[in-house]
């Protein structure tokens, strides 16, 4: 189980590290003494993907020694056990946020958030949840514009 | 009749396309709160000085001036704030010479100042002020001027960052002199004193805020400063341009903007209260303290200015390869 | 002896009604956005600091340093409670504080964090009012070359902080990097990995950042199915910290303090740094070891004592030299300038009654701040037992509306969105996250000093090590990585042929 989550922390770093490489690529690289702006990153670049290497290749390594003739770790990646619902719901709701909070105003917005959220749980309670959700919004009207009179969009555009 | 609803359908589409500007009279103005924005964050000078504007011009018109922060990306979110902005004289900007540096410096500026705004007033003028290491010889502008001659490539200046007034001011001054100095950005000029005091750089050309606290026990040396009469804060001080480099005028000038499609008769009125505001005794008394003068200008007069200094920067940026790739 | 006519000076202005009152407003204040994810003081510090213009300047001073010195009281109560760091400095206080919380010992932890706050910023007083004008000289030690081999010594202990695989660790500091360098290159001018967006030309925002990896991820993670045990705290351990507690605590919070004050003075990450390494050097040398990361009080004593030290140093090279330390502080030379107060050497001696005043009122507040946060403390632990269902509907809330009030703009939400992705990946491969933050805020320091100690040597990079300080610091990086990759490996080999 650990050498599959190991497995694959080691792509993920080498994945950031070439999204990074990619991204600077155009950068101007200088030399070590008098450095241009891509040098830093691509010598970090090249240090996350050696690490992420490192990480994969000690995974596949302790797997081979231990697991004898199993095979290999990549195909177990069940056991990173993943339930993406809560996650992808939390990302509507942050979504959702941005979207409204300039045009709808930090109130009606913080409420809708909230009952959207709420759905990344199991077992919603609508009565609660609304009453959860105008408590919340209440509460963030009372903290951030009565008490710290923060310049936020309070209520929608043009009332 | 056919006619007559195509000529209304003409009027309408005329209206439409005026109307923003037309319903703002300049009679009424203001008639609601206006916008102030300042596209830096809270605590600098233009933070300060826009407050202060904001309240007085309050005073004077009778709305409130709402000053806003809007930083980011060197002043370019704010800035385009309010060249996107409807141009009926509720949103103001107030900015400083970044505002026409930045295109030639930095890709993808999103506003043109020229097309999309237009000047109410220069408010204020503040010079920059020549400071040096306390370990160099040269006790003067003028031996400064020598030393930086006789040690070409040798010298190392400090700036506030790549391509602000300070850096741009430094690059000015390494050409004229010929000293091939080598520029040190730093993120906000106070972080180059220390280096300055341990004479790893050996100047800088620094807003007067940020060098008061060095030069008031001469920790680091005041030689000049850079605007074309001497600075009330540094009185003793002579002019860079007066003690040997004729012409050299770096101003750190503030202009309050609004979108250029903005009516006249609103400018005007802008312009007038923006006069009164700035030559009350206590806007020159709250100016002081952060080292600016008011100064005040007419709009025609404010845009020509900020056009010549476009074009200043823009050759100082070109010839010292400041733009880089 | 001087020190205590100049202490009682300033006790006499500190304690004046007035003063008295904005310094316990200011607490108050600091407090409550210390507590709130992303409203920091640097937030709430800008947006009063027009109305203090109109305050007396030592009055003003006194609130402004209150919100300051509250806020890092404040930090640590969601990081123990929620495992929500608001500020960078509290990510290390999470690592065992909210182990603590989650093992019945919220009370606990968050006692020990008040009361080291209170010990260390008295300490703190005391060593300032003695040594002020020496604690500023060590700023004027650190050039371009000290700062670099500082950061390299910094990243090197953060492999520390996780308790897992050093490479892992390692490659998360280096993550952590490069996020860092998100935004324009001081050097060059040059956007580095913007994407375009111009939102991105400062840099990815720290509370965006934190606020995904921690705080949103954090609930993804336990409402995921079967995961239940993380999300229900049932037992609810003695309230308050015991005799014992404070006792075993105690050397770990002189030790934090100590370091605070010091690291306190560099600018650039000073106190955070402090609260890092303070964390490191117990975890290294306190006995016996074994708890740190599993909930050990000791690793909640330490960088809250430390970061608290090093909030009240930070005053320092601000009031002395005119040196801000960080953002707060820079704001703070801007407020005295509009007084017409020039902050240096001689502030001391012309306006003993701010200096002395400021300093008392620190002391004075750390006492409010005390007796504040303990009453408090029953009421936190308390909100453990609100049912999950509702508490996560709030975090979110808070974390989308920190995000967004920092800048007043949508986008921070939408790079909080991504660092949750992020936040979550990192955990269900149990990479830890505080080695990144770490990274993510030191890289712009370390790369900068860098290139500018090159520009300065042109291109030679014996610097780093014909710098005395400069060399001392990477010899000290050096046996550090010596000291952990060695048993790693040896455990690591073990384990491979036991299995």
């Amino acid at each position: 189980m650990i050498a599959s989550k190991d497995v694959w922390a080691g792509l993920m770093f080498i994945a950031f590290a070439a999204l990074f490489a990619v991204a600077g690529a155009k950068l101007r690289l200088g030399s070590a003494g008098v450095m241009g702006p891509g040098y830093f990153p691509m010598v970090l670049a090249g240090a996350l993907a050696l690490l992420g290497l490192g990480i994969l290749g000690r995974a596949v390594a302790v797997h081979i020694v231990a697991g004898g003739a199993r095979k290999l770790p990549l195909l177990e990646s069940a056991r990173v056990r993943i339930d993406p619902r809560p996650l992808l719901v939390l990302l509507v709701a942050l979504v959702v946020f941005a979207l409204l909070v300039g045009r709808a105003g930090l109130v009606l917005t913080t409420l809708l958030v909230a009952v959207i959220g709420s759905f990344a749980g199991t077992g919603v309670r609508w009565p609660q949840m609304l009453m959860l959700a105008a408590f919340l919004s209440a509460l963030t009207y009372v903290i951030f514009v009565a008490a710290l009179a923060m310049p936020l969009p309070v209520w929608p555009r043009g009332w | 009749m056919t006619r007559a609803i195509r000529w209304a359908g003409v009027v309408a589409c005329l209206a439409a396309l005026i109307g923003p500007a037309s319903f703002a009279s300049a009679q009424t103005y203001p008639d609601k709160p206006v916008r102030l924005v300042l596209p830096y964050a809270p605590g600098g000078i233009v933070d300060f000085i826009g407050r202060t504007l904001g309240q007085r011009l309050s005073e004077e018109l009778g709305q409130p001036f709402v000053a806003e922060n809007k930083p980011g990306a060197g002043g370019i979110l704010g800035t385009d704030v309010v060249a996107q902005a409807a141009p009926d004289g509720y949103t103001l900007l107030l900015m400083d010479p970044a505002i026409i540096i930045n295109p030639t410096l930095q890709e993808n500026v999103p506003y043109d100042f020229k097309k999309d705004l237009k000047v109410v007033s220069v408010i204020s003028s503040s010079p920059l002020v020549l400071v040096t290491s306390p370990a160099l010889p040269a006790k003067t502008f003028a031996e400064f001027l020598a030393y930086a001659k006789a040690n070409p490539g040798k010298l190392n200046y400090g700036s506030a960052g790549i391509g602000t007034t300070p850096h741009l001011a430094g690059e000015l001054f390494s050409a004229r002199a010929g000293a091939k100095a080598m520029h040190i950005p730093y993120r906000g000029i106070a972080a180059a004193f220390p280096d300055m005091m341990a004479n790893k750089v050996q100047f800088a050309f620094s807003s007067i805020t940020g060098a008061k606290p060095f030069t008031n026990d001469n920790r680091v040396r005041a030689l000049a400063t850079t605007g074309t009469k001497p600075s009330s804060a540094y009185p003793d001080l002579p002019t860079v341009a007066a003690a040997g480099l004729e012409g050299f005028d770096v101003d750190l000038w503030l202009a309050v903007f609004v979108p250029a499609a903005t009516p006249e008769p609103i400018v005007a009125k802008l312009n007038k209260a923006v006069a009164a505001a700035i030559a009350d005794a206590k806007t020159v008394e709250a100016f002081a303290k952060v080292g600016v003068e008011p100064r005040g200008t007419t709009p025609a007069e404010g845009n020509a200015i900020v056009a010549a200094e476009f074009e200043k920067w823009r050759k100082v940026i070109k010839d010292g390869g400041i733009k880089q790739p | 002896m001087d020190l205590w006519s100049n202490l009682a000076l300033g006790l006499s202005v500190a304690a004046s009604p007035e003063n008295f009152v904005f310094c316990l407003l200011g607490c108050l204040l600091g407090t409550l956005v210390g507590v709130l994810p992303g409203i920091g003081p640097v937030t709430t510090v800008a947006m009063l600091l027009p109305l203090t213009f109109s305050f007396d300047p030592v009055s003003g001073l006194i609130m402004l340093a209150g919100i300051y010195y509250g806020a890092q009281y404040g930090g640590s109560t969601t990081a123990i409670l929620v495992n929500m760091p608001g500020e960078a400095s509290s990510v290390v206080t999470a690592i065992d504080g909210h182990r603590l919380a989650q093992q019945g010992r919220a009370g606990a932890a968050l006692g020990i964090a008040a009361i080291g706050s209170f010990i260390a910023g008295c300490v703190a007083t005391v060593l300032i009012a003695l040594a002020a004008p020496a604690l500023g000289a060590v700023a004027l030690q650190f050039g371009p070359a000290e700062y670099f081999s500082l950061m390299v010594c910094g990243l090197v202990a953060a492999v520390v902080l996780a308790h897992g695989s050093v490479m892992k660790a390692l490659a998360m500091v280096v993550l952590g990097l490069l996020l860092g360098l998100v935004g324009t290159d001081v050097n060059s001018g040059v956007r580095r990995f913007t994407l375009g967006y111009p939102q991105l030309a400062e840099g990815i925002d720290f509370v965006a950042l934190s606020m995904g990896i921690y705080g949103i991820a954090e609930i993804a993670r336990n409402l995921e199915g079967r995961d239940e045990t993380r999300a229900v705290r049932t037992r609810i351990g003695s309230i308050w910290p015991t005799r014992r507690d404070l006792v075993f605590c105690l050397p770990a919070i002189f030790r934090g303090t100590v370091l605070g004050s010091i690291l306190g003075v560099l600018p650039g990450g000073g106190a955070l740094l402090a609260a890092f390494a303070a964390y490191t050097v117990e975890k290294k040398i306190a006995r016996p070891p074994r708890h740190f990361g599993e909930g050990d009080l000791r690793g909640v004593a330490a960088p809250e004592s430390a970061n608290n030290a090093g909030a009240q140093t930070s005053f320092v090279p601000m009031l002395t030299l005119g040196l801000p330390s960080n953002p707060t502080m820079a704001m703070m030379i801007g407020a005295l300038m509009i007084h017409g107060i020039t902050p240096g050497p001689s502030v001391i001696r012309d306006k003993p009654e701010m200096f002395w005043g400021l300093i008392a009122s620190m002391w004075v507040g750390n006492l409010m701040l005390v007796v504040l946060n303990l009453p408090l403390v029953g009421i936190w632990v308390k909100l453990l037992q609100v049912p999950y269902r509702f508490l996560f509907p709030s975090i979110l809330v808070f974390c989308c509306i920190g995000a967004f009030a920092v800048n007043g703009r949508e986008f921070d939400v939408y790079v909080l969105a991504v660092m949750t992705v992020v936040g979550y990946l990192c955990a269900k491969l149990d990479c830890e996250p505080a080695p990144l933050i770490l990274g993510f805020v030191l890289s712009p320091i370390m790369e900068e000093n860098f290139r500018r100690a090159m520009l300065i040597s042109r291109g030679d990079p014996s610097v780093l090590i014909s710098e005395p300080l400069s060399l001392a610091f990477l010899l000290a990086a050096l046996a550090l990585l010596f000291v952990l990759v060695l048993p790693a490996v040896r455990v690591k080999r073990e384990q491979a042929l036991q299995e």
